[in-house]
């Protein structure tokens, strides 16, 4: 599951693509290659909301603005947009210029002018939204507001919106933005077999072309090291990093090592384990242990939603649905 | 088990992401004053100008690249917004320290609080698990790896005649921990 696929569905007229995943899976990079795969078909604009305001206090209008205000901008950059087109006016916070013909409406209907002329000006003549960051975003009304608002843009715009878990896990609803949207729940990357062995051998090549200069081949010993460390990570991408740089600054810290030994990765994972035990509440290890291997259905809703977005529990698809397993390195009872 | 001591942790949190955000744990207001003192001594917070203490998300994001010492008024209000905010760090150079109650508001908010929780992974530095730690096991993992006791290599530290650089002011603190009544 990748950018990619999230793009081709669009492609194949999905117009409504829903993203979830535990903190950590990689959905701000599969967002980005979503943008970047729909180039040729729509203009794709990717909006890192979390990367311009505060996800905790957002409002409708003000994501409007946001999207609206990345909108403009892109249209300026890459299709000879004037910067003082009438509707800079609308979205003051996020443009420069204000042209005499200025226009000023409420953000919903600048919004919706603004999507018609950036389609209209475009090559591609359609727009897709790739709205990143939201699955922070509170439980309750705002929360409703806010996907009521994405829900009234023009059905001819695509939308790829990372969303919260409450969301996926809707307490009534089962429409989230639009009728025949899709959930796409990106997993943790396979950790064993050849999947598991192509996967560590990326992140490999990765790590040989940022740390390496010019980039070789990583040493026999450190390559072992990350053969492990991708297992314990759970195959989710900012843990493996994350238990890798802690384990090489306490090689350069403690000894003045340029590589981790097996003592450092040790201290790492047992970082990694002290920070995931601290996300266990009462209750938590008997519901991880009835959980796991099953779907999950049986999961009280609030648990469910605290354990997957945490990565305590993860989430696979298999070819019967999905299966939970806990995070290797959450340290149950026995 | 290896155990890494505080200011292992803390080093290493600082150290491992640019831009990186450690949590500091204080059980008192009184040990909270001297750990705002002894963070904001260590080399890595001695760059890009030197830290500065504020007390909202707001105020650190205002107080530009910088490394930053986060001493809330509120803790909620401030892991509230750091969670909602995270990504406007992502740029940063240098890293924020987040000073919290040992199982006070904010520490309690983080398990909701998966992103911050995600960030800060690996990076909580609690002082009080050195009561923790066996200090006679630690004297002789220090004597294994130093080749002397902390007393003596502190003395030498003190007299300047090792280099003062990230390793070095670590096991300082390593040394100056290990030598406490």
């Amino acid at each position: 599951m990748g950018g990619a696929q999230l793009a081709s569905w669009v492609s194949a007229g999905g117009n409504t693509v829903l993203v979830s995943g535990p903190v950590g899976i990689g959905k701000s990079t599969e967002c980005a290659h979503a943008a970047y795969s729909l180039r040729d078909e729509r203009i794709a604009c990717h909006v890192p909301v979390d990367r311009l305001t505060n996800i905790r206090r957002l409002t409708a209008d003000e994501l409007l603005q946001v999207i609206g205000g990345r909108l403009f901008q892109l249209a300026v950059g890459h299709l000879g947009f004037p910067a003082d087109h009438p509707l800079s006016a609308s979205f003051p916070a996020h443009t420069l210029a204000t042209g005499r013909d200025s226009f000023r409406a409420s953000t919903p209907t600048a919004t919706r002018l603004l999507l018609d002329e950036v389609a209209r000006w475009s090559r591609q003549g359609r727009v897709a939204l790739v709205i990143d960051g939201l699955e922070k975003l509170p439980e309750g009304p705002t929360a409703l507001e806010i996907f009521d608002a994405l829900a009234s843009l023009p059905f001819d715009v695509d939308l790829i919106v990372v969303v919260p878990w409450h969301a996926v896990y809707g307490r009534s609803s089962d429409v989230v933005l639009r009728a025949g949207e899709r959930l796409f729940v990106i997993p943790p990357l396979e950790t064993r077999g050849e999947a598991g062995v192509a996967a560590a051998q990326f992140f490999g090549a990765m790590l040989a072309h940022r740390v390496l200069n010019p980039p070789h081949e990583l040493p026999a010993d450190f390559q072992r090291l990350l053969g492990r460390a991708f297992i314990d990570s759970g195959g989710v991408p900012r843990t493996l990093l994350q238990i890798i740089a802690d384990a090489a600054t306490y090689a350069r810290v403690n000894r003045g090592d340029a590589w981790p030994n097996d003592d450092d990765i040790e201290l790492a994972l047992g970082e990694q384990r002290d920070s995931l035990r601290r996300l266990l509440a009462p209750g938590d290890d008997l519901a991880i242990q009835q959980a796991t291997g099953t779907d999950g259905r049986e999961l009280e809703r609030e648990r469910k939603i605290r354990l997957l977005a945490n990565g305590l529990l993860l989430e696979r698809p298999t070819g019967q649905g999905p299966r939970l397993d806990p995070h290797p390195l959450v340290p149950l009872a026995a | 088990m290896i155990v890494p001591t505080p200011t292992q942790v803390l080093v290493n949190a600082l150290e491992r992401d640019r831009g990186g955000l450690a949590i500091v744990i204080w059980p008192s207001l009184e040990l909270r004053a001297w750990l705002i003192d002894e963070v904001a001594a260590l080399p890595a917070m001695a760059e890009g100008g030197g830290a500065v203490v504020v007390k909202t998300v707001d105020d650190a994001l205002s107080a530009g690249d910088r490394p930053v010492l986060l001493v809330p008024e509120d803790e909620r209000v401030a892991v509230d917004d750091l969670d909602g905010s995270r990504d406007q760090f992502a740029e940063r150079s240098y890293p924020l320290v987040l000073f919290l109650y040992r199982d006070g508001d904010g520490e309690r908010l983080l398990p909701f609080r998966p992103s911050l929780a995600s960030w800060a992974r690996g990076s909580r530095v609690d002082p009080d698990q050195l009561a923790e730690v066996d200090l006679d096991a630690e004297r002789k993992r220090f004597f294994a790896e130093v080749g002397e006791p902390p007393m003596t290599w502190l003395e030498k530290w003190h007299a300047r005649q090792v280099p003062r650089d990230g390793a070095g002011y670590a096991r300082a603190y390593w040394a100056e921990l290990l030598c406490q009544p």
